[in-house]
């Protein structure tokens, strides 16, 4: 079963790709009008097109494509004047490391949230989910704005901007430059993850099984656990495995925000500025981790509830 | 580079130097923090793409000759590397004398570097596009070590500027092959000659440059060190200089420049611009040249010339604006006033020609007022006629409906058209303005596939409109996006192109200008003024219209008033 899965996440992968070459492809215009001077004359555009491959067909480039990736080689990327495996590979740590923080914090901060909301009456929970819609509504990109506006313009406690220089002695440096992005990125999916969970959870407790239990003299906690948040906890490990695509595919409108050096970035300039190789392996990298993400989490759930196991 | 495409981008005169410096002189040391919107894509200067790369780059490699400018006395050239040059009688032999120099890795600089840059310029392999600068130039030649020689095929008026471009290049460059110069990381194997060295770089993040105590005379530049911070877009840049984050921004957007002018530790530099954005009417009928291309069977390097092009016009003609009156009307009709003083609050001005102010070449020409009422009874003349009251007008059953492409990416364009579209209504021309995504936006320009299209170019500090508005440029990968063929126009430009100097080339210059304005290929909307925001604490500044890090030499910054918090660099 699970060979049979992987099978389909591989094609699932390369289809992914193909999708995203035929969409490059299908874009209007030249991709040397991004990557030229306007003044180039027609026979250093055709060099310049020969030296990128432009000149061949989409089928005889895609083979090329393939073979290089084959043959382990991502490619050269046309705007970052490097390999492509230097420029993700400069990349991603950053995405990595904000991805990471982001979602510890989130399902930390979530979970708890809801652990707490379940040791309270239904009235005060109901109250506590309505304190977290507008949270988890909330764009990530707002909150990052007000976060800097309160902790580096007032304050003055933290940087607004930028990874910590590779060359920062000791943690704090990287840590302070990545409490910001991570506290913008992680609230609202904190929000969100307490607000599932809390509501999934609600509804055992609700239930006339939860009665029964705290007529049996089962203490609270006890009860908010067994009946609450475990039987819910699986469905919380497939939104982990579908959040994990994050740590490699960046967040672009934060990383933006604070000018974090990550692969959203990275990934949005590479589709702006036709950059073939950069977006197809960043496009192949991100399916990768959905895909993995997606059967890590299936597993783990089968693991935490037997219902979801699949036969055979 | 003599025009720099800003079609896909996105204004009263103000003293350019920030501080004085009276109070004390210049000090060494310390560290300006520059706000870059993009990293150096590359650090060698013939692979780099971006012009914030190549400004970045000028304070790396250096020139034979530095082009200065100055508000009062606008552009002139300077020794760089050159100590001196000189003409042969007959003009046609310059010799420049290069001064005692070294490079980084402490090899002398000597005209054997200016051979290996004049090899570099020509290699196939690389295929530079500036080259076509060099078309006047018939051979080079070492005279001794430190004698360059340019000999030329006649005078011109720019035989200094075209001996001088581009960026002088170590010979040691020449172990790597010029087939890998775009895949090489240069910043890994950089040589440099300029007032500063590279320390480092992370991609995304800052490029450090550190002072070179072995440039010139030993005493400048006077700061220690430039750290250039990457960020992800205008406003994030913008944020950082208010917030003491960064020292300069340069291209501070004119909406936002009164919160920087406000700032009394912050100054608004307002300079003349070399940028210009037009509405470029097409002279064809949409989409028949790239239906004839196709017909032709044309592939990427389909050859052309103005013929093509001109037989075209004769069959397909643009139905409303191959007459010129419409073309006139229409410049007329709109308030350009309205456009500098709404969307760019007062940072630009009206543009006359693609010969801008900054070139100081202008003749007797001015813009063409705003007069709706004229623009009326041209289109009148024209046959365009209202068939009721406030209506879109008609002529043989045609409305006059022009749809104009702007690039969705820029706002500020967007505002522009929006109100170029009300204005246009008032006459009785219905726009239907189209916001692209960039490529598409030029995918259908080159295919001049458009009836109007919005959009901007970026002049050199040579005169050249003949690159942009020659019939010669309409064919091929040429920048007549609306094929504007004026033989009167071509001849006159053709002629000014090769005359021997400046003198001669200026009154057929101004004569190409009067046709212009009466033809109306373009509807000139405005000049941009270049917009920087600097901290006070940074003083003698001279940011320049050509370079925002103009003479960084000479700036040097006050210590005690330090920038914000936000520093990432480590403690050295």
């Amino acid at each position: 079963m699970l060979v049979h899965r992987l099978l389909r996440a591989g094609v699932t992968v390369v289809a992914a790709g193909l999708l995203t070459l035929l969409l490059l492809e299908a874009l209007p215009g030249d991709p040397l009008d991004r990557l030229s001077e306007p003044g180039i004359s027609a026979e250093q555009a055709e060099r310049t097109r020969v030296a990128l491959g432009l000149d061949r067909a989409p089928a005889a480039r895609w083979a090329a494509i393939a073979r290089s990736y084959l043959a382990g080689e991502l490619g050269y990327s046309w705007t970052r004047r490097r390999s492509v495996a230097r420029a993700v590979g400069e990349a991603l740590p950053h995405s990595l490391a904000l991805g990471a923080a982001a979602l510890t914090l989130a399902y930390g901060l979530g979970l708890s949230v809801a652990w707490g909301g379940l040791l309270v009456g239904p009235r005060l929970r109901r109250r506590l989910l309505a304190v977290l819609l507008p949270l988890a509504l909330a764009p990530g990109f707002w909150l990052g704005l007000l976060a800097v506006a309160l902790f580096h313009g007032v304050l003055g406690w933290l940087p607004a901007s930028h990874a910590a220089p590779p060359g920062a002695a000791g943690a704090l440096p990287h840590l302070r430059h990545l409490l910001l992005p991570t506290l913008a990125l992680a609230l609202p999916a904190a929000a969100m993850v307490a607000r599932y969970q809390l509501a999934a959870a609600a509804v055992v407790l609700d239930a006339p099984g939860a009665t029964v239990a705290r007529a049996l003299g089962l203490g609270r906690l006890r009860i908010a656990w067994r009946h609450g948040l475990r039987p819910t906890l699986a469905t919380t490990v497939v939104l982990v495995g579908l959040d994990l695509p994050l740590l490699v595919s960046g967040a672009l409108v934060v990383e933006t925000v604070f000018s974090w050096p990550g692969v959203g970035r990275l990934a949005a300039g590479a589709v702006l500025t036709s950059d073939y190789p950069l977006a197809l392996a960043l496009v192949l990298l991100g399916a990768v981790t959905v895909v993995l993400g997606n059967l890590a989490a299936d597993l783990l759930a089968a693991g935490l509830d037997p219902r979801r196991r699949l036969p055979g | 580079m003599l025009l720099a495409a800003v079609l896909g981008c996105g204004g009263g005169p103000t003293p350019p130097a920030v501080g004085d410096g009276s109070s004390s002189g210049p000090r060494r040391g310390g560290e300006l923090i520059i706000a870059l919107r993009a990293d150096v894509d590359s650090w060698n200067p013939y692979t780099a793409g971006s012009s914030t790369a190549l400004n970045v780059l000028e304070l790396l490699y250096p020139r034979l000759v530095r082009e200065r400018w100055s508000p009062g006395t606008g552009i002139r050239v300077e020794p760089a590397l050159a100590e001196r040059w000189s003409f042969s009688d007959d003009r046609r032999e310059l010799r420049f004398e290069l001064r005692e120099a070294r490079w980084s890795d402490g090899r002398p600089v000597s005209c054997a570097d200016v051979a290996f840059t004049w090899r570099a310029q020509h290699s196939p392999a690389l295929g530079w596009p500036g080259l076509y600068i060099k078309d006047g130039i018939e051979s080079f030649e070492c005279a001794d070590e430190r004698t360059a020689v340019f000999r030329f095929a006649h005078p011109s008026a720019y035989q200094v500027l075209d001996a001088n471009d581009d960026a002088q290049l170590p010979r040691v460059y020449g172990a790597v092959p010029f087939e890998q110069w775009m895949a090489t990381a240069w910043e890994q194997r950089l040589v440099s000659a300029g007032p500063f060295r590279l320390e480092r770089v992370v991609p995304g993040q800052e490029a450090i440059l550190v002072r070179d105590p072995e440039w010139r005379d030993g005493t400048r530049p006077y700061i220690d060190r430039l750290i250039f911070r990457v960020y992800a877009g205008a406003d994030e840049a913008l944020r950082a200089l208010l917030a003491g984050d960064v020292d300069l921004v340069e291209k501070v957007p004119p909406g936002r420049a009164a919160e920087v002018a406000r700032r009394e530790d912050l100054a608004l530099l307002d300079l003349p611009g070399l940028s210009w954005t037009f509405i470029a009417w097409n002279q064809l009928a949409p989409g028949a040249y790239a239906a004839d291309r196709r017909r032709r069977g044309c592939g990427a390097g389909c050859r052309e010339d103005a013929q093509t092009v001109r037989a075209l016009l004769a069959d397909h003609p643009h139905p409303i604006l191959g007459d010129p009156r419409v073309r006139r009307a229409l410049t007329l009709a709109i308030d350009r006033e309205d456009l500098v003083e709404g969307p760019w609050r007062g940072h630009a001005r009206v543009a006359v020609s693609p010969l801008v102010s900054f070139l100081g070449v202008s003749g007797q020409s001015r813009p063409l007022p705003w007069d709706p009422v004229r623009a009326a009874a041209l289109l009148e003349a024209a046959g365009w006629r209202r068939p009721v009251e406030g209506g879109v007008r008609e002529k043989d059953g045609r409305r006059l409906e022009l749809e104009i492409l702007v690039n969705a990416d820029n706002t500020l364009r967007r505002e522009v058209l929006e109100r170029v579209a009300t204005a246009l209504a008032g006459v009785g021309v219905a726009v239907r303005p189209v916001a692209l995504p960039r490529r598409e936006y030029i995918a259908r320009a080159r295919a001049k596939d458009f009836d109007g299209l919005l959009g901007g170019w970026r002049a050199g500090t040579r005169i050249e409109p003949q690159s942009i508005l020659h019939c010669a440029a309409a064919a091929g990968r040429g920048n007549n996006l609306g094929a504007w063929c004026d033989d009167r126009a071509d001849a006159l430009a053709d002629r000014a192109a090769a005359a021997a100097d400046l003198e001669h080339a200026l009154p057929l210059w101004r004569q190409w200008e009067e046709r212009f304005v009466q033809q109306q290929p373009y509807t000139m909307l405005y000049e941009e003024r270049v917009l920087i925001g600097i901290h006070r604490r940074v003083h003698d500044a001279s940011p320049s219209p050509l370079n925002p890090y103009a003479e960084i030499e000479k700036w040097w910054v006050d210590s005690s008033e330090p920038t914000g918090v936000a520093a990432t660099s480590p403690p050295r």
